[in-house]
């Protein structure tokens, strides 16, 4: 999991939460936004982890809860949650997490291995990084919200079979 | 005592003796003398021999001393004859007779009023010993010790003394040991006073010998506020104001996290900032993100510092409030138990109970030597409608055994309720007193122990371990 580069020249910065006691991360490269959305609008037919859209700087942004997506039960104890806005391309999608995330730079940061702990884990797990205490999971987000929302032209293209 | 009756004051001048005096005084005086004369030579007849002659010139020379006498004295002119010497001897023996009868008149007037006064007139003018009478008032002092020479009549308060009782002196006191002015008013008086201590003292000890509560009761009939409650209205008004100032506390603290959104707002543009920033690489947005930054942190260090000491004042009111209302149900018990509100029974220890007998005993026996010292009024008819011993109340003929002092029946006699006492004089059956006075194994304080809400009060007033005493 370790990679070869040095981490100052793979991220500048990691946006770590915590859910649940365990301490989740988004390289700043990856993050478009943060913003507070306290009541997502509801999609047609809404599934979990699907928590509904919101409206990011003019645009509409699909979001789910992170929680919900790994089991984890309590997202917020203040009442209000906020939405770190991934960005791919034109792509954005927004990860529900229960707190104003933590900016942590690379300077702060050291890389660490998977721990044997998290098996379940490995597959949607990047890199780990650790800062002090800390022990940060950046998570490969686009996979999963492409376990969630399938992209419709690799969908289409698996139902016809080009 | 008879010769009392008479009023011996020099009364006002015969019209005959001043029309003399007026016209003459020496004729005057002369015509008396010629009278005493002619008395002197029927009282020579009458003696015989030299003692009779004597007696003739005695007669004569008082003969005239009574005739300057009743003439008011001499004149002007006759005083300043017999003082020039310039008259014959009998004018001298005149003179001295008229001084030896103005010293007698002026003793039967201090007699008369040390009588009046109700004294004994040999005791306190010492001259009236060594006077001429000497033995008529000695003779008065044998008779009154013998008993009353007028018979006198009660009614009510005064007396009615022969048939001109406002003419006579007080009769001659047969107590004479009695303190001056210790009348038989002042007495009966004493005793109206002591039957009310008596009564007090009785109320008193059926208090202390059962529970009971006293509420005090305004002129108009409506009960007034007891301490206690006027201690719970101020525990009341307390409370309201400090739970007045919690909701304001409250909504102190909704504004905190007002602030906090705020705060939240401007660390969320502050992460924006710096992530821009770390996309973009600028350095100007970069210093932007850190002056966003600190701005966001001091807003945060602020409303957590507002939020911390919100929560710690309301958490303090809220310590205070109950400590408020837990503690007023003591207050209540203390404030009645200084006050009296409370059953003396539950706070009456048993050495008052032994206090308030003692006194009660005490008081009865004086009012039984007051009694035993009041005079005789055997044989008097009681008037109807009047009240004690003075106004024909007739007193126990002899009173009934009690037991010496000190003794526990007595003791516990006292505390039985009046309506089992009355009449206040007689004593009830020791058996029964001591089954009144048994003690209450219902009641805490006459086992000795202390009362539950005392014990509460005790324990609050006990110091704490290493607290000075």
């Amino acid at each position: 999991m370790r990679s070869e580069a040095p981490i100052h020249e793979r991220t500048r910065g990691v946006l770590a939460y915590c859910v649940a006691g365990i301490w989740f991360g988004a390289r700043v490269e990856e993050v478009a936004g943060l913003m507070q959305a306290e009541r997502p609008a509801p999609l047609p037919h809404q599934r979990d982890p699907l928590s509904g859209v919101i409206a990011f700087r003019g645009t509409m942004v699909p979001t789910f809860e992170i929680g919900s997506f790994l089991g984890i039960e309590p997202m917020s104890t203040s009442g209000q949650t906020y939405a770190l806005v991934l960005a791919r391309g034109n792509d954005r999608f927004g990860v529900m997490v229960p707190e104003i995330p933590r900016l942590l730079p690379a300077r702060e940061l050291r890389e660490a291995e998977l721990s044997e702990v998290d098996p379940e884990l490995a597959e949607m797990i990047q890199s780990v990084f650790e800062s002090g205490d800390l022990r940060i999971h950046c998570l490969n987000y686009w996979s999963i919200i492409d376990s969630i929302m399938p992209r419709a032209g690799a969908r289409s293209a698996a139902a016809t079979g080009r | 005592m008879a010769a009392t009756k008479h009023d011996t004051k020099p009364g006002p001048i015969p019209p005959a003796s001043r029309r003399v005096e007026e016209s003459s005084p020496a004729w005057g005086a002369l015509t008396v003398a010629v009278g005493s004369a002619l008395a002197a030579g029927a009282t020579g007849h009458l003696v015989g021999g030299t003692p009779g002659w004597v007696a003739v010139g005695v007669v004569a020379v008082l003969g005239g001393a009574v005739a300057l006498l009743f003439a008011k004295g001499p004149s002007v002119s006759q005083k300043a004859g017999l003082q020039q010497g310039g008259e014959a001897e009998g004018g001298k023996s005149r003179g001295a007779a008229l001084l030896e009868l103005e010293s007698i008149r002026r003793q039967i007037d201090l007699a008369t009023t040390t009588l009046r006064g109700g004294r004994d007139p040999l005791a306190v003018v010492s001259e009236l010993g060594m006077g001429p009478l000497n033995g008529l008032l000695q003779a008065v002092r044998d008779a009154s010790t013998t008993g009353p020479v007028v018979s006198r009549i009660a009614i009510d308060e005064a007396e009615l003394v022969g048939t001109d009782g406002e003419s006579l002196p007080e009769p001659w006191p047969a107590d004479a040991d009695a303190p001056p002015g210790f009348d038989p008013r002042l007495r009966a008086e004493a005793l109206r006073g002591i039957d009310a201590m008596i009564t007090g003292l009785e109320a008193l000890s059926r208090d202390l010998g059962r529970p009971g509560s006293a509420v005090p009761v305004t002129e108009s009939g409506r009960a007034t506020r007891t301490p206690a409650q006027l201690v719970d209205d101020v525990v009341h008004t307390a409370a309201d104001g400090i739970e007045d100032l919690a909701a304001g506390l409250m909504r102190a603290n909704e504004l905190a996290g007002v602030a906090e959104r705020v705060t939240n707002r401007a660390t969320l543009l502050a992460l924006n900032a710096a992530l821009e920033a770390t996309r973009s690489g600028s350095e100007a947005f970069a210093a932007i993100a850190e002056e966003t930054r600190r701005l966001a942190e001091f807003a945060r260090e602020a409303t957590d510092t507002i939020s911390r000491l919100a929560n710690e004042i309301e958490y303090k009111v809220g310590e205070t409030i109950t400590a408020i209302h837990s503690t007023s149900e003591d207050v209540k018990v203390a404030v009645a138990a200084l006050s009296g509100a409370t059953p003396l029974s539950t706070m009456a220890s048993p050495e008052h109970r032994e206090s308030v007998v003692a006194l009660l005993q005490r008081a009865r026996e004086v009012r039984k030597t007051l009694t035993a010292t009041m005079p005789s009024r055997a044989g008097r008819k009681p008037r109807p409608g009047s009240g004690g011993p003075e106004g024909g109340e007739a007193l126990p003929a002899a009173a009934p055994p009690r037991a010496p002092a000190g003794e526990d029946s007595r003791t516990q006699a006292d505390l039985r309720p009046a309506e089992e006492s009355a009449p206040m004089r007689e004593v009830p059956p020791p058996i029964q007193m001591a089954t009144d006075l048994a003690p209450d194994t219902a009641d805490p304080s006459s086992r000795g122990e202390t009362p539950p809400e005392h014990s509460l009060l005790l324990e609050r007033l006990k110091p704490a371990p290493g607290q000075p005493g």
